[in-house]
């Protein structure tokens, strides 16, 4: 009764079961577990244990049969299963009297088993649904892991090969794109064999789609004794980060060329118009270094008088009303002069749209502003001199017409009480000199008033009936001479001109025809008219006596200019001519031979333009 | 023969002056004669004259442009507020060619004519052959 007395007292759940599986002695854990306070003595154990199966039952029954050791497991109240030991026992190691069976906590086990499975199928899971390619493989070089990513980089599954094919099969190349990876490169291989991975960035091609960049990390796996059992990499496509990156760098660096080489001043400013950095050009123009002008603000250079335009830009572009402005402002250099700047800043956002910094364009208009500036003063000037030029032409003339018309009248008067005196040489000088006056005074005004009515409105005039009419009113003058008058106008032609200046020009050009005509040949004015560059050219051409242009080209339009001794020449005739045709907008141009004639060309504009 | 009864002439220039006076004497068309140096003498005597009577007003006046203290044209401005008792008919006679000039006299309705000086003996007959019919 020895293990009787044992059993009472073992810390663990222990009973000792008779040839009719009723307990005979349990220990105080095994009561606990199974039996209520009565204790488990003498009961059945399939009573006892209402969760143990019958092939359990026929399992215990075999150890009465034979000396053995069996073990299940039973699934008891609540859900922790529990591991039952079961031995023969005989009796003074004789017959079998029994057997004894010890209940053991297995839940840990089991636990370890579940977790062991999770883990597995949490791994699995992740390895499938992460973009990083993970591949491993054994000592021997053989594939033993090729997860989901790393089948979508390269296209291909898992295939049990030589590692020697494995760069070919997977088209695995060297970063640049075109060297194909040797066998000990293959980051995986690398890794198995020295431990390190050299080649950390390659290309694979896959089959079916763009070369992809791939960064590789991974580590060597060890087994139990810690000796080398394989090897796992990770690949991370960077294939568009490397491009974006690529992107980057080529804008980054044209900008960088286009502001230190840029012809034109260039800043970047920061938001609150401190100078980051200036390019050569920008120096140049204000006068600093750029050790200088990275310490000023736009603010401290910009003109007090133009601060506040750019002031109120700056903070349009601050507020996201505009990207970009322009301006013409006034800076001071470092030498204290002020320069003209012709400025655009545009301002520079991040993702968000919060503005960062502004890069502004600034050009050096001061020549251009100084020119301007001196034009219009000069120009203020000759249209001051001008009036006052007019107005002086106006009051002389004026002025010379009265005293000039009171000595016409005054003569009148006097060869009318003195009608004797008609004969006398000085009065008759004196008469023709009166005479000559109001003329010449008489001309003065005509010129006079042409640069007063150039703001008249210009009409359009058909050229070759303003001929034809002019002709007509000089036509005693045309047979007079016997002149041959030919006008090969095109009948559309149409000029912009004052119709009395028309008829003025072309009576004028005429008469001088005629007038300078040669007695050598029977007198020809030939008109013609041409479309030139936007003008429609009016050409006069005689076959007259001509003129001695190399002498007299400048003179030719002046004012009292005449080269023969005609009848009719008075001098003025051409000087008022050119003045009507630029009134209208015209030119003239005159080309001549002494002894064969001359050719005027008239350029007018014409009404398309 | 038939006159005109009442010729004003408003001009500065004493030559000018002389030499009218001499050429409407020779015409023998005018009745009463008057001179006025400047707008402004014009205007007085003319407010006088219509307080007398209407013989008094000039049925013409000769009117130069150029004048100092009042000028011709701020004659006819005045002349144009004042109330009239009988139509007096303007000729301008002026050493202006201003074509401006011309224009602007044409604007006055009692302006009859825009004479440039000197004015000769012939355009004084058909002036007067305007007035009086049958002047010779």
């Amino acid at each position: 009764m020895e293990l009787i007395n044992c059993i009472e007292r073992l810390p663990g759940a222990v009973a000792l079961l008779d040839n009719n599986l009723k307990v005979m002695v349990a220990s105080p854990k095994w009561n606990d577990r199974y039996a209520g306070e009565d204790g488990s003595k003498g009961e059945l154990i399939s009573d006892l244990v209402p969760e143990i199966s019958d092939r359990q039952i026929s399992r215990l029954e075999s150890c009465l049969k034979e000396e053995k050791e069996v073990s299940f497991e039973i699934k008891e109240r609540g859900d922790l299963a529990k591991q039952w030991c079961c031995k023969s026992w005989k009796k003074d190691k004789k017959e079998i009297k029994g057997i004894i069976v010890h209940s053991a906590n297995c839940s840990v086990l089991e636990e370890k088993l579940e977790s062991h499975f999770r883990k597995e199928f949490l791994l699995e899971s992740v390895l499938n649904s992460i973009n990083t390619g993970v591949i491993a493989c054994d000592k021997s070089a053989q594939l033993l892991l090729f997860n989901k990513a790393a089948r979508n980089m390269h296209g291909l599954a898992e295939r049990k090969m030589k590692p020697e094919n494995l760069a070919r099969y997977y088209s695995l190349y060297d970063k640049d794109g075109k060297t194909l990876l040797k066998t000990d490169e293959i980051p995986l291989l690398n890794m198995l064999h020295e431990g390190v991975i050299e080649k950390n960035e390659i290309v694979i091609k896959s089959v079916d789609g763009d070369p992809v960049i791939v960064s590789v990390t991974g580590s060597r796996l060890y087994n139990k004794q810690g000796e080398i059992d394989g090897a796992v990499v990770a690949l991370h496509d960077v294939t568009e980060a490397r491009e974006a990156q690529e992107k980057l760098e080529i804008s980054e660096e044209t900008f960088r060329r286009n502001f230190e080489d840029a012809a034109i001043g260039m800043a970047i400013t920061g938001l609150q118009g401190e100078c980051i950095r200036a390019n050569e050009s920008l120096c140049e123009i204000m006068g600093y270094s750029q050790e200088e002008i990275t310490q000023l603000k736009f603010q401290e250079v910009t003109h007090p008088d133009d601060l506040g335009k750019d002031i109120e830009l700056i903070g349009k572009l601050i507020q996201g009303e505009k990207d970009s402005y322009q301006l013409e402002k006034r800076a001071i250099h470092k030498s204290g002069r002020i320069i003209y700047l012709n400025i655009a800043v545009s301002v520079v956002r991040d993702n968000s749209d919060h503005p960062l910094y502004f890069i502004s364009q600034i050009s050096d208009v001061t020549r251009q502003k100084k020119a301007e500036e001196k034009l219009s003063y000069m120009l203020s000037i000759t249209q001051d001199q001008n009036e006052r030029l007019k107005n002086f032409a106006h009051i002389v003339s004026h002025n010379l017409r009265s005293h000039s018309g009171n000595i016409e009248m005054l003569l009148d008067l006097y060869l009318e009480d003195y009608p004797e005196q008609k004969r006398n040489e000085l009065m008759e000088m004196l008469v023709a000199a009166s005479k000559r006056l109001s003329e010449t005074i008489n001309h003065l005004n005509e010129v006079s008033l042409i640069n007063t009515t150039t703001e008249k409105k210009l009409t359009a005039l058909n050229l070759r009936h303003a001929v034809n009419n002019t002709m007509d009113s000089i036509s005693a003058l045309i047979q007079k001479y016997d002149v041959l008058i030919e006008n090969e106008i095109p009948g559309d032609y149409e000029v912009l001109c004052i119709p009395s200046y028309l008829e003025s020009i072309i009576l004028n050009f005429a008469t001088n025809a005629i007038n300078y005509r040669s007695v050598k040949r029977q007198p020809r004015v030939r008109f013609q008219a041409e479309k030139n560059n936007g003008y429609i050219n009016l050409i006069i051409e005689d076959n007259g006596v001509g003129i001695n242009l190399n002498k007299n080209s400048d003179k030719i339009f002046g004012m009292y200019k005449t080269f023969h001794k005609g009848k009719s020449s008075r001098g003025i005739g051409l000087f008022i001519t050119k003045n009507q045709i630029e009134a209208v907008g015209g030119k003239v141009k005159a080309e001549s031979k002494v002894g064969k004639g001359s050719r005027f060309t008239i350029s007018f504009k014409y009404e398309k333009n | 023969m038939k006159k005109i009864d009442c010729t004003w002439i408003v001009d500065d220039d004493p030559i000018f002056l002389y030499y009218m006076r001499r050429i409407m004497r020779s015409l023998d068309a005018f009745e009463d004669v008057k001179i006025c140096e400047n707008g402004r003498e014009a205007l007085k005597d003319l407010k006088k004259a219509s307080k007398i009577d209407n013989r008094s007003i000039p049925n013409l006046i000769f009117l130069d442009l150029n004048m100092p203290v009042m000028d011709g044209w701020q004659f006819l401005d005045e002349l144009q507020k004042m109330e009239k008792s009988k139509d007096i008919i303007i000729y301008i006679v002026t050493s202006s060619v201003d074509p401006s000039d011309k224009e602007k006299a044409s604007a006055y309705d009692f302006v009859e004519d825009y004479i440039v000086k000197p004015l000769k003996a012939d355009n004084l007959k058909n002036i007067i052959s305007k007035h009086i019919n049958h002047y010779a």
